[in-house]
């Protein structure tokens, strides 16, 4: 049997992929970078929260692997188990706010380096690093994976009310952040 | 700033990010093993379709011969076995090690720098959620559970390195590790306070998972209550985070020794000991040594128990009046409570026993 590994042309079912060792390791390649890197840009640039939440996605998505059925890029499907983590890691750390001072700082030492490519990313997340976790991920949801009010409130667990006003507030907030980060 | 300003800077997050070869190398390694049966399995009914399929054919083609040659006439019904294959693969077995936010990347030979002040029969905490309590020092423990940012635990044992990592044995100070505890005690994180296990202190050059930490510790001479903290928001002080507090050094305090109240249901037997010559510090149950903070408090209230070793010759004076004890923590027959599990040397380590019991006029 020939495994077709290329990402855009997906192999029926992930069983099918597991089910030979070498084409695994091939799929698996092409497939960890597009997940680790959804995540990073989601997480604050915090490698080792991307690291571990990668973690966790593609042990999630091995387990359960069989309701996978196919019809979707397997990648795309295992960045929604990704964004699943990722909300439900914002919505119980209690060290948020600690985690993302560390990081601000990282960030103010590195930019003395002048990165000026790195600039308008370094602003943002150093403005998203300020707000709460919920907030955060909200913003990210919408602005980053596009997602509509319907779709932010399912992942959330939230009604679409309560959802668009965390919005309005993250918005708000960010904004506030951001305009003090960049004056 | 509109949707899409918003949108304009919300995209400069996403941008290309390599993962370290070391945790991707690692990480399909744990991938590889949750799959490795399931795949092991599959062969094996790959195997079992191609015999069961050339038995088939095998049988056909002797039935078509035996009708063609008039051995057999039709009507007939020719009973052939359907041979089942074995279930395709399965879902991961459940005593797969599953990899933790913690220990599961980077080997590399030099401990978490972050690990030095954490010291035996010290308290440590954990500064991040998530992190995987195994059964043995390494990746490949057991996963017992997690334990969350701020969780204490006793320090046991330590460093052990394995997998890079420096890993400690931590039991849960919230209860004596031999409190009731409901099961199942394997849950993440912990749903019950009764764990005892390695964690890995943090990845080598990076962020702490585990940093040492110390409670406020009273001095002698004192009350009993003092020496409790009771009353304390948030409860007494456990006898772990005592066994932190004063070690095996001696402690001076004085307590209310109560008197038995009728009916009050004492007795019984705590099953046979691991060594009978510990039997004195393991049944801890029935031990009807109780001192109490004050005379209100009675026998029912607030409290500790004193143990007293049958060969030292301490002796409790009558019952109802205040007591100043001299006693220590960490005897050293505790290391006797052997070969129960790790859990009941540490509760035996964390009992108070007696060097001396005198009768005083009254708290200090």
């Amino acid at each position: 049997m020939t495994m077709r590994t290329s990402l855009g042309a997906e192999p029926v079912t992930l069983n099918t992929i597991m089910a030979d060792q070498a084409g695994f390791r091939v799929w698996y390649e092409l497939a960890l970078p597009r997940v680790y890197r959804y995540l990073l840009a989601r997480c604050g640039g915090d490698a080792d929260l991307a690291e571990e939440l990668t973690q966790q996605t593609f042990v999630e998505g091995v387990r359960r692997r069989a309701s996978f059925d196919g019809r979707s890029d397997a990648v795309t499907w295992l960045c929604g188990i990704g964004r699943h983590k990722l909300v439900d890691h914002f919505r119980k750390s209690r060290r948020d706010t600690e985690r993302q001072l560390r990081i601000v700082s990282e960030w103010s030492a590195g930019q003395s380096q002048a990165w000026s490519q790195q600039e308008l990313r370094s602003g943002v997340e150093t403005a998203l690093s300020k707000l709460p976790g919920e907030q955060r991920i909200v913003l990210v949801l919408r602005y980053l994976d596009r997602l509509s009010v319907r779709e932010i409130a399912t992942s959330i667990g939230r009604s679409e009310k309560a959802t668009e006003s965390l919005l309005s507030r993250a918005r708000e907030a960010f904004r506030k952040a951001y305009g003090a980060t960049n004056s | 700033m509109n949707d899409d300003e918003l949108t304009r800077l919300f995209r400069s997050l996403d941008e290309p990010a390599e993962p370290r070869t070391a945790f991707a190398d690692e990480l399909f390694a744990n991938l590889e093993r949750m799959t490795s049966g399931a795949v092991a399995r599959r062969q094996t009914s790959v195997r079992w379709l191609l015999v069961a399929t050339t038995l088939l054919l095998v049988v056909s083609l002797g039935a078509a011969l035996a009708v063609g040659r008039g051995l057999i006439k039709l009507p007939f019904v020719v009973a052939v076995a359907t041979a089942t294959p074995s279930p395709s693969a399965t879902p991961l077995g459940s005593g797969t090690p599953a990899p933790s936010p913690s220990a599961s990347t980077t080997p590399t030979p030099s401990p978490s720098p972050a690990t030095s002040a954490i010291v035996i029969d010290g308290l440590a905490k954990s500064t991040v959620d998530g992190l995987t309590v195994r059964a043995t020092p390494g990746t490949a423990g057991a996963r017992l559970g997690t334990i969350d940012t701020g969780q204490l635990g006793f320090v046991v044992a330590g460093p052990v390195s394995a997998n890079g990592y420096a890993w400690y044995q931590l039991g849960a100070v919230v209860v004596p590790p031999m409190a009731v505890c409901t099961n199942p005690v394997r849950t993440t994180p912990f749903s019950c306070p009764d764990w005892l296990g390695w964690v890995a202190a943090g990845r080598p050059g990076g962020q702490p998972w585990l940093e040492a930490t110390a409670l406020p510790c009273p001095a002698s001479p004192m009350n009993l209550k003092t020496l409790l903290n009771e009353p304390a928001p948030l409860g007494p002080r456990t006898a772990l985070e005592r066994l932190a507090c004063f070690g095996s050094t001696s402690i001076r305090f004085r307590g209310w020794w109560p008197q038995i109240p009728p009916n009050a249901g004492l007795g019984g037997t705590c099953g046979p000991p691991p060594n009978p010559t510990v039997a004195w510090l393991f049944c801890q149950n029935i031990n009807e040594n109780g001192l109490a903070i004050s005379e209100s408090a009675g026998f029912e209230g607030a409290g500790l128990k004193l143990f007293i070793d049958p060969t030292s010759g301490v002796t409790m004076p009558p019952r109802g009046q205040w007591v100043e004890v001299v006693a220590h923590l960490d005897d050293p027959a505790a290391r006797d409570c052997v070969p129960a599990p790790a859990k009941v040397v540490l509760t035996c380590r964390a009992e108070l026993v007696a060097d001396s019991v005198k009768p005083v006029a009254g708290p200090y």
